[in-house]
């Protein structure tokens, strides 16, 4: 309770600014009162220039983009995961060790060198000049390899008993006992976009492309901050994975015992 | 079930393979790619009236946020990125911009310059004799009062006249009794812990910029005037006039709240505040010190033309449309609260503002006449700027929460050093 | 190869065709990886060397940054940054990982809720948590109205990297946490059957059932988040900006002050190289310590 508590406050107070007219946000701040929490003269007005404004269009792209990143790049992932976890080949270590080498990689410290290479093709102010950094993650591969490590290799020698190719083993057997690890990567993929800022920020800048935390941040402006539209911005900006997380919640509670595959 | 997923990934796959197309411009006409930092709406009229006059040109924006400008245009001109045609550029940020190769020399243009804008703007964009980019506006502070909590304190009303400005030391005693008589802060700085706005206090003691030599890029920060003043603006915080702990950004919000007495911010709040329902202000000239002179803050943004663009002439067009042209400069500048450095626009600018103002705003334009010719000093002019800037900020900082003023300023100084060795 | 596949054909045969399978599976991932992560790090490595420059390769970027007392300020902060806040985000984790792997009603809604602080942008939670932690701000109050005494989180050198340690947690421990309770579901339920037959606490049963059995999750969590951590810079670009006097001077912000406001391209090169190394280090020594031998295949 406390810790939810500790995660939900902050929000909260966001979501209920959100609702307040952007002078009133630091009136109530303190002393406590039931005003620091509660808009006193609750409005709409900052909702209605979320979607009549360029927010509406962000929080598009950001679905699209992270969504489109979560399915990709869970294909990748997963496949790479597999060869790395089942498959015997020469290299294998050396394969694995430059997939855990990536996710140690400070992304924004490259992003200034590989956003002039993205320019070159012209992938500047383009939805695949967003998604592509994020197709390619280190992390979701090593948890998915984890994960398969820990599947019977019996399964696998009785499905080509069977004849079953590679292809069908990962689909036919690894897929589908993997939900939990594949969601936990999928969370993994969702976040990097979710939270990408630098990135976006350089390869993204014309407003038809604008991704969520780009758009937020665009409410600071030079003279003034209008914090109202901000945290309305931001209540919103949270509850799109809210709602997609409520959803997954149920698979993530199927265990992988109960599907009687775990020895 | 693989089927069906094979089906969707080519179907994400065809879709951004459609976003591949770029999206700005269709090939029979020629675009314009315009960063800046502003609301985009900020450019409606001026890019309207360009596209009418100009057809066969568009212009594309690419806005980021305020704070990320200059990390864009440092990452992406600086890659030699051809991408961006016109972009905004902070004026300070002239010589090292120019000496880092982003700028293009406009002194070709110099006749062009002298018509349309005054002399000081054009000292602002100007480094080592070349003119590198298009003013567009510029800036002044002024002292903003609560009339409320004044009136309660049982202290007068500074009139709007730079000839009758309160001092420093005025401002501090009368912020003190404001607060006894139940103001939560008597003293407010708007950009606190900005270069921007301290260099004035430093200016009207005499104490320098704080960079000497002949390029700017020996350190005087130091010096005992420097330090004196550090020393008072650390007082400020420590004493509990002034609130610690408050970006920038939430200072004017603290001002509208009512809950600071006087507040020495931009003449462009002013929007903010009448929009704040019961809040009843007051405007005067900025303070100064006893023993000092006035120094007030000035300049702002300027447009600068990609030197890397492969539509230079456009560009250039584009750019001094936006300031140079009268009837451009007057679009531009038609919704933004600062001054516009373009003559005829300025004029317009400042009957807007007294009409909008009301009583709140009557002198406000003899005095931004004033203060621009009289009393404006302008950042140092050095490549060294962008460094300084962001040490002596985080300095300000360290100091405005309670560090000691001769030690951050000796470790500032050597920072400055290790850093200049380097340009 | 291929004449030599006569004698035993059906095995050659599998391993060469899994020799091939493996490059199909892997090649989309592998190609993504080098060229979006790998080259553009081997470029930035060349770049600190100062490598194709007329002066020919040196250590003059890393001499100048380690003679900068700003750069292993920032070293030595962010040595004690992670310390601190990696023991800090697991144990928090795993304690609510533990407590939310219960059938609790509702349960699904508190992961959630838990989870929920990792979908907002780190720019703007970093400006709700500043606003809470202003001096005149809510937490102060809340602090206040309990009888406290009165605190400056992010104006003092002594608290702000305590501040930032909160903020970072506050983002990060319910998306571990995420990681741990998948990991749990793993372990058969039979383990815990047997324990209580045996008469075992809870506490005896986290201890010789659920800790042993969550090592792999576990190891995952402990580098993704020793990682993420090194790698932490919006708050602090936000919030303090490095200060009070240095003190949460991270060595990202200082990497990104270096390369977007000082457009010193080699210097934040050369710290990127040196951060790459410190981490890969550390994540060698903790997969050394956490993993067995069968964990590698």
């Amino acid at each position: 309770m406390l810790a939810a508590l500790y995660s939900m406050m902050p929000l909260i107070w966001a979501v209920a600014s959100g609702l307040r007219p952007g002078a009133e946000i630091f009136r109530y701040l303190s002393p406590l009162t039931i005003w620091s929490l509660l808009p006193r003269h609750p409005t709409l007005a900052n909702l209605h220039v979320l979607w009549s404004g360029p927010f509406a269009r962000a929080m598009a792209n950001s679905i699209f983009v992270a969504g489109t990143t979560v399915v990709v790049g869970l294909l990748l992932c997963s496949t790479a995961a597999f060869a790395l976890a089942v498959l015997r080949f020469p290299g294998k270590n050396a394969v694995f060790a430059i997939m855990v080498v990536s996710f140690l990689i400070p992304f924004d410290s490259i992003a200034v060198p590989l956003s002039s290479l993205f320019r070159g093709f012209h992938l500047d102010n383009t939805y695949t000049g967003l998604v592509l950094p994020g197709l390619g993650n280190g992390l979701a591969v090593f948890l998915l390899r984890q994960f398969f490590l820990g599947i019977p290799g019996v399964l696998s020698e009785a499905a080509m008993v069977d004849g079953l190719g590679w292809w069908g083993i990962y689909t036919r057997i690894y897929l589908p006992l993997s939900r939990p690890a594949l969601i936990g990567a999928g969370l993994i993929l969702f976040v990097f976009q979710w939270q990408a800022y630098l990135w976006p920020l350089l390869i993204a800048p014309a407003p038809n492309v604008h991704v969520v935390a780009i758009a937020i941040a665009n409410f600071a402006g030079e003279f003034q901050v209008d914090y109202g539209e901000m945290f309305a911005a931001t209540s919103f900006a949270a509850l799109v994975p809210m709602l997609i997380m409520l959803f997954f919640q149920r698979y993530f509670a199927a265990s992988l015992a109960t599907s009687g595959s775990k020895e | 079930m693989p089927l069906n997923r094979r089906q969707f990934v080519a179907g994400i796959g065809l879709a951004s393979t459609g976003a591949l197309v770029p999206a700005a411009g269709q090939a029979a006409e020629l675009t314009l790619n315009f960063l800046f930092s502003q609301p985009p709406s900020t450019w409606d009229a001026v890019i309207a009236a360009f596209e009418k006059a100009n057809p066969g040109i568009r212009i594309a924006r690419q806005n980021v946020p305020f704070d990320a400008l200059n990390a864009a245009v440092q990452s992406r001109i600086g890659q030699k990125d051809s991408s961006i045609d016109v972009f905004g550029c902070d004026e300070p940020r002239v010589p090292t911009f120019s000496h880092r190769g982003y700028l293009v020399d406009l002194s070709g243009m110099r006749p062009a310059f002298e018509k349309s804008v005054s002399s000081a703007a054009i000292e602002a964009v100007s480094f080592k004799g070349k003119i590198w980019s298009f003013p567009l506006w510029t800036s002044t502070q002024v002292l903003f009062y609560n009339k409320d909590l004044l009136a309660k304190a049982g202290l007068p009303e500074p009139p709007l006249d730079v000839n009758k400005r309160m001092t420093w030391e005025q401002v501090l005693e009368a912020g003190a009794k404001a607060q006894k008589a139940g103001a939560k802060w008597g003293l407010g700085f708007d950009q606190v812990d900005r270069y921007y706005q301290l260099q004035a206090l430093y200016e009207s003691r005499g104490a320098g910029p704080g960079l000497t030599g002949p390029d700017l890029l020996t350190p005087a920060i130091t010096t005992p005037k420097w330090i004196e003043t550090t020393e008072w603006y650390g007082r400020l915080f420590s004493s509990g006039l002034a609130p610690r702990g408050i970006p920038p950004e939430q200072m004017p919000p603290l001002f509208a709240a009512g809950q600071v007495a006087y507040f020495y911010g931009g003449p462009w709040q002013m929007g903010l505040f009448f929009k704040t329902a019961g809040l009843n202000f007051g405007m005067a000239a900025a303070p100064y010190f006893a023993d000092g002179k006035p120094c007030t803050p000035t300049d702002s943004w300027s447009m600068a033309v990609n030197p890397y663009s492969n539509n230079r002439e456009a560009a250039l067009k584009f750019a001094s449309f936006m300031t140079l042209d009268d009837v451009g400069a007057l679009a531009s500048t038609q919704k933004m609260p600062l001054p516009p450095a373009n003559k005829t626009a300025f004029v317009e600018y400042l009957k807007r503002i007294e009409a909008e103002g009301g009583a709140v705003t009557k002198g406000y334009g003899t005095l931004v006449r004033y203060e621009l010719a009289n009393t404006a000093v302008h950042r140092p002019r050095t490549i060294g700027w962008v460094d300084f800037e962001q040490i002596m900020n985080k300095s300000f900082s360290d100091v405005r929460n309670g560090a000691d003023a001769t030690n951050t300023l000796k470790a500032a100084d050597k920072q400055l050093r290790i850093v200049f060795s380097r340009l | 190869m291929a004449d030599g596949g006569r004698r035993r054909p059906p095995r050659l045969g599998r391993r060469q065709g899994e020799w091939l399978a493996a490059a199909g599976f892997l090649a989309p991932a592998l190609l993504a990886v080098v060229v979006l992560r790998l080259w553009p790090t081997l470029q930035a490595a060349l770049v600190a060397f100062g490598v194709g420059l007329s002066k020919g390769p040196s250590l003059a970027n890393f001499r100048f940054l380690f003679a900068d007392p700003e750069f292993t300020g920032s070293l030595l902060t962010t040595a004690l940054y992670s310390l601190l806040v990696n023991p800090i985000q697991i144990a928090l984790a795993l304690a609510l990982a533990v407590l939310l792997n219960r059938a609790l009603p509702g349960v699904g809604l508190w992961r959630t809720l838990v989870l929920l602080p990792v979908a907002v942008p780190q720019v703007v939670s970093a400006v709700i948590w500043g606003v809470a932690m202003r001096p005149d701000g809510p937490l102060n109050a809340l602090f206040q109205a309990c009888g406290f005494a009165q605190q400056p989180f992010l104006t003092s050198p002594r608290q702000a990297l305590g501040s930032i340690i909160i903020i970072v947690s506050w983002i990060g421990v319910g998306y571990w946490m995420t990681f741990l309770i998948a990991g749990m579901k793993d372990i058969p339920t039979q383990y815990y059957e047997a324990a209580a037959i045996d008469g075992a606490n809870a506490w005896q049963r986290f201890w010789k059932i659920t800790l042993p059995l969550l090592r792999r999750p576990l190891t995952f969590v402990l580098v993704a988040d020793t990682v993420s951590n090194f790698l932490v810079f919006a708050p602090v670009q936000v919030l303090t900006k490095g200060g009070p006097q240095g003190s949460t001077n991270l060595v990202m912000n200082e990497i990104f002050t270096r390369a977007f406001d000082q457009g010193d391209t080699a210097g934040a090169a050369a710290a990127t190289t040196i951060l790459v190394l410190v981490v890969v280090a550390v994540v060698t020594i903790q997969f050394r310590l956490m993993l067995r031998k069968d964990d590698f295949s």
